[in-house]
């Protein structure tokens, strides 16, 4: 690890990084724009000067722009130079020019990478004395907002969603001071990745506007750790509410999973959360219409819910009524799926999809079943690029260079399906669903270093899984790595259900945690009850139904398409807190689980595949400091008034029991376990951009072990 | 017995003296216009609404007596749905005012507010608001602003050029 030496202090740095990156790793205070680290450098913005210095002997310098400089060993540098200050608060000067007195309106405000730059540096008056240039905005579509008067021109923008999203569609038009990003029409963003436009436009030319509708300042919104709901990659996000409802999702980092980015659908998809909750009564309020002997009941679990839910359902019901929803098709493939990975429990996570040398998939669409793994695919290409591009001694940040030397795609992605995909243009080879000439890649797998297999559950094909562990078996240098329907499929296939089509006597009295059961396995049960979230057409023909508390609302654990266990917390409760789903199964059998470690302690006895993970997570008595970790910030406001149009009464905060988090301000708010940070914040770094001096990121404990024999 | 004199003395002087007492209720005080006192939501010299709903005075607010959430009318001018301000709690320390980028909200030098139940303290939106600009006369935020609004498309603005044809050559 090279030392480089800013400002006479000495900093290790990490091997091939430039020193824009290396300084704001080691949490020192030096603007940037067009910098971002999934992005790379291409210096165009020319925010984050410093001064250079041949030697400790050299007191003159010269300056040069941190982010296309290398961190060689023992290179000097400055970032409180004089020169190099003010030339950066020239730049910042320059750019606030056209920049519209716009922040009080605006809902990047108290969370704008431009704001926290322009206090770092300094400048506090507009001294330019001519009128602002204008811009018309567009109408980009139902989840952004476009105010395009804020841009500083960074073209972050567009080196995001047409360089690593491969979107067509946001372009920078006209020239100079005129340079405009935007589509060629009005119209909505066509790329799956839209959202990240938020986070990563510095300023607020690209805003969340699903959030603009219900607007709360980033200060005000209340945040947990939590896993998106919406595919079975379990990506990591932070969901921010206030008043009861969530008003919207923000990516936490990964390294792992997501890393800086999210899916639309996992970004914008969390309004359903906001529906009509279904109403709950305590047990002893209710007559209990089924069967009392549990055990002549079945459950139906659901691949949507909870681990600990389902375990409770499991144990209320019986390891021989314990069923799986699913059509017996999706049952058995999914039952097929663990059967090979507890023979080959290599998977592959999103990451490993970056980092391979070959990535086959096998019949998924995955823009459509599973949008990160989509994102990875891209982001492995450039990688390709950017390690061809080190042979020629471009290092991998100089974004421009890497791109200009490499135009060739590289021999990467192997695909089997039928179907046009928006992978399509990345594909090198590609083979129909029959694949029968699938013998003609096997010297090409084989000879891979680290090749991935992706395959999954939404074509429904058998032979497409089959196919797949024999490659595994002929290459063992391959991680696997399948897409399943739903964000608990693999917990759920752990605690091993049985397939309702097996369902010996029709007509049986069931307990559903399932939401959505088709028509066909409606025909097979009686009566029912049903625990869900939400008011919908099944829980209006149930015998019984129980509100439960949504993800949003609840602590629980899911564990992902790799075996990667990881845990959700509560993100709020709301005023008429219905109980976790698994709470309602514990009161109907009478179970003594106070809180949620203790259920785990017992799921862990009985499947010793979740003890590792239940082993590392954070019981509800973890304290740092003995301090509760706060899920709101220091300066949330209006905790005197939100309420008093109701009653004047200001009611404490309730004790969450299942998690070290409390619903309050107070609470410790520093340096935090990755697994329960959900927001991140530094002095003087009050936007996403934080997350670049964090030293440690989530990881989540991976379950799958080699079944022994 | 001089020094009980002397003190019967100081007494019966100040029998003759002018009294300090102000007959509050008969006698109103004179106070300074910036005294802090209720606070108010101002209108621009438009006649429209101050506050842009940013957050600002709540953020700052050092009993977080003030809760807002914002909404925007159908031209996109932002503007608060609920401005509540509990002032039970409340302690007139007036750095609301001083965050308040609009000019909207305002100390006024009425401190009669005297009331007997503690629920008659929160004051809404409707309480709040009065139908002039308070002690700013001149100042409307939206006109300088880079937002477009109602009556005021982008490039409309003080001190703001015509919007850029982005396909023209011609710049």
């Amino acid at each position: 690890m090279p030392t480089i030496f800013i400002d006479n202090k000495p900093y290790e740095v990490k091997e091939g990084q430039n020193v824009l990156h290396a300084a704001v790793s080691h949490g020192l205070n030096l603007p940037y724009f067009c910098w971002h680290p999934a992005l790379g450098s291409v210096g165009s913005c020319r925010q984050c000067a410093v001064q250079c210095f041949k030697d400790e002997n050299d007191t003159q310098g010269r300056m040069v722009m941190s982010c296309m400089t290398p961190a060689t060993e023992g290179s000097r540098f400055s970032i409180e130079h004089p020169n190099a200050k003010s030339f950066r608060a020239d730049v910042i000067e320059w750019m606030m020019i056209n920049h519209p007195h716009d922040c009080p309106v605006c809902d990047e405000g108290g969370e704008c990478h431009l704001q926290d730059m322009t206090v770092m540096t300094g400048h506090n008056k507009r001294r330019y004395r001519f009128k602002k240039r204008t811009f018309k905005n567009q109408n980009l579509g139902p989840n952004i907002h476009h105010e395009m008067n804020r841009c500083i021109t960074c073209y972050r923008c567009v080196r995001f969603y047409r360089d690593v999203a491969g979107g067509e569609d946001l372009h920078a038009f006209s020239s100079a001071d005129n340079a405009y990003f935007g589509r060629f029409e009005d119209g909505a963003l066509e790329s799956e990745f839209s959202g990240n436009l938020v986070e990563v436009c510095p300023t607020g030319v690209f805003t969340d506007k699903i959030f603009r509708a219900s607007y709360t300042r980033k200060w005000d919104l209340q945040t947990a750790p939590s896993i998106c709901q919406q595919c079975s990659l379990g990506c990591n996000m932070s969901p921010g509410e206030r008043l009861g409802k969530i008003r919207r999702i923000q990516n936490r980092f990964n390294p792992d999973i997501n890393g800086y980015f999210l899916c639309d659908k996992g970004r914008f998809g969390h309004q359903w959360v906001n529906n009509t909750p279904l109403p709950t009564k305590p047990i002893s309020e209710i007559t209990w219409p089924l069967n009392d002997d549990k055990s002549q009941v079945i459950g139906i679990a659901s691949p949507k819910a909870s681990l600990e839910a389902n375990y409770a359902l499991r144990k209320l019901v019986g390891a021989e009524n314990f069923y799986d929803a699913q059509p017996k098709g999706d049952y058995l493939l999914a039952e097929r799926v663990l059967e090979i990975l507890e023979q080959y429990p290599e998977t592959a996570s999103v990451e490993d999809v970056r980092q391979a040398d070959l990535v086959l998939v096998l019949g998924e669409d995955l823009t459509k079943t599973a949008p990160m793994l989509a994102l990875a695919i891209r982001q492995n290409l450039y990688r390709h690029w950017q390690e061809k591009a080190d042979k020629s001694k471009i290092p991998a940040w100089d974004d421009l260079a890497v791109r200009n030397a490499e135009h060739e795609l590289p021999d990467v992605l192997y695909m089997v399906h039928n179907a046009p995909t928006k992978l399509d243009g990345l594909v090198s080879q590609r083979m129909s669903l029959d694949f029968e000439q699938i013998s003609d890649w096997i010297p090409r797998i084989r000879a891979a270093k680290n090749p991935v297999i992706i395959a999954g559950t939404s074509l429904k094909s058998r032979p497409l899984i089959d196919l797949s562990k024999e490659l595994r078996a002929l290459a063992p240098q391959a991680k696997l790595c399948y897409v399943l329907p739903e964000v608990n499929s693999m917990g759920l296939a752990l605690l091993k259900p049985k397939s309702l089509s097996d369902l010996k006597s029709p007509g049986v009295e069931a307990i559903s945690l399932e939401p959505s059961l088709k028509s066909d396995v409606m025909a097979k049960v009686g009566d029912f009850a049903l625990i869900d979230a939400f008011e919908s057409e099944l829980s209006k023909r149930a015998a019984i139904a129980f509100g439960c508390a949504s993800f949003a609302e609840s602590t629980g654990t899911v564990i992902n398409n790799e075996g990667r266990a990881q845990r959700y917390y509560s993100v709020f409760e709301r005023e008429n807190k219905r109980p976790e789903s698994w709470r309602i199964l514990r009161d109907l059998g009478g179970f003594s689980w106070q809180n949620i470690d203790e259920l785990c302690g017992d799921m862990g006895r009985e499947f010793p595949v979740f003890e590792p993970f239940f082993a590392k997570a954070h019981h509800a008595d973890f304290r740092v400091h003995g301090e509760r970790i706060s899920r709101q910030t220091l300066v949330a406001s209006g905790r005197t008034a939100v309420n008093t149009h109701l009653s004047m009464h200001e009611p404490t905060p309730r004790v969450d029991q299942d998690s070290p988090l409390a619903y309050s301000m107070e609470g410790y708010h520093g340096d935090m376990p990755p697994d329960l940070a959900s927001s991140y914040w530094r002095p003087g770094w009050n936007s996403v951009q934080a997350l670049n001096a964090l030293s440690h990121a989530p990881s989540g404990v991976k379950l799958l072990r080699r079944r022994s024999v | 017995m001089v020094s009980l004199l002397k003190g019967l003395w100081l007494v019966f002087k100040h029998a003759f003296k002018k009294p300090v007492t102000e007959q509050y209720p008969e006698e109103k005080p004179k106070l300074a216009p910036r005294y802090r006192g209720r606070i108010v939501l101002t209108r621009d010299p438009d006649g429209a609404e101050r506050c842009v709903a940013c957050y600002l005075c709540s953020a700052v607010c050092p009993v977080d007596c003030i809760a807002i959430q914002a909404t925007e009318d159908e031209t996109g001018r932002r503007y608060p749905e609920t401005f509540r301000i509990n002032f039970s709690r409340c302690i007139y320390c007036g750095l609301c005012e001083e965050a308040c980028p609009t000019e909207a909200i305002q100390l006024t030098p009425d401190f009669e507010m005297a009331e007997y139940k503690r629920e008659n303290m929160v004051y809404e939106k409707e309480h709040l608001l009065i139908s002039g600009p308070g002690k700013y006369p001149g100042y409307n935020f939206y006109r300088v602003a880079g937002v477009s609004i109602g009556g005021k498309d982008t490039g409309e603005g003080i001190e703001e050029e015509k919007p850029v044809d982005i396909r023209s050559l011609m710049s």
